[in-house]
């Protein structure tokens, strides 16, 4: 029952984690695209 | 597993959950068959098939029950039917009867009274449209239902059968909850395995990205700095 519960809160800690990795990677993309437009521009 | 000793000092006869199945004592008599050692010793399957007294299947679906109860009780070990514990209950119009869609009574190891309790339970409590009622459901009411009623050997050995498939039922039903957390916590572990690879490599071509504009902005001011 306490391996259940702990696994559990595991799951949501990784859940959290996934959650806070998508959004860094969508920041990141808008950068890079913003980047890349800029050098295009620029070249 | 659980350590049982003595198996073979158990009279199978006297084993409550068997009292009442006239049938299949008969069976285990013929067969010789003495203390619950003798039958777990034997290949039943291949005894079932030799064996033309008892070649109907509701006999043969009876030992089959009372043989994975006896290996429940005794050995630890899980019955194989537990998953066809949530069969739905379903009307036959021509037999006009009440049947379970995947397992039958007698294959859970009930005698012929015992079978005609159930069934008897079923016509007063149910309706043919109740169609989404699992057998599960159904054994935990009668159980609640014989619990409530004044006790005759017969209800208890009852009593005794259903709660060993309920008990039997609640644990498999957890191992097969705790091997869906297993795995869906492995697939967690993979996805951010994998998004931190993305982002990882992101941040490699944004700085990629980045060194060039400086190399740029460099290149600029260099000739601005020329050209003065």
């Amino acid at each position: 029952m306490e391996k259940d519960k702990e696994k559990l809160e595991l799951k949501e800690e990784m859940q959290k984690v996934i959650d806070k990795l998508k959004f860094d990677i969508l920041e990141k993309e808008k950068l890079l695209d913003k980047l890349t437009n800029k050098m295009e521009t620029e070249n | 597993m659980k350590k049982v000793e003595n198996l073979e000092e158990i009279d199978l006869l006297s084993l409550s959950f068997i009292r009442n199945n006239h049938d299949v004592k008969h069976f285990f008599k013929a067969q010789g068959l003495e203390s619950v050692k003798d039958f777990l010793e034997i290949p039943l399957e291949s005894v079932l098939a030799s064996n033309k007294r008892y070649s109907y299947e509701g006999i043969k679906d009876k030992i089959r029950g009372i043989y994975d109860l006896i290996n429940y009780k005794f050995l630890d070990i899980q019955m194989p039917v537990t998953v066809k514990l949530n069969s739905k209950l379903t009307y036959n119009s021509k037999r006009e009867n009440f049947e379970f869609q995947d397992v039958t009574l007698e294959r859970l190891g009930f005698s012929t009274t015992e079978k005609y309790l159930i069934e008897r339970y079923i016509k007063s409590n149910y309706k043919v449209n109740d169609q989404e009622t699992t057998l599960i459901d159904i054994l935990k009411n009668f159980l609640l239902f014989i619990k409530r009623n004044n006790k005759t050997s017969l209800s208890v050995t009852l009593e005794e059968k259903i709660t060993m498939y309920l008990n039997a039922y609640l644990v498999e039903k957890s191992n097969v909850e705790k091997n869906a957390l297993n795995i869906e916590l492995q697939i967690l572990r993979s996805n951010i395995d994998n998004l931190y690879n993305r982002r990882e490599s992101l941040n490699h071509e944004i700085s990629k990205y980045q060194n060039n504009v400086k190399i740029s902005q460099f290149k600029d001011l260099d000739k601005e700095i020329k050209n003065r």
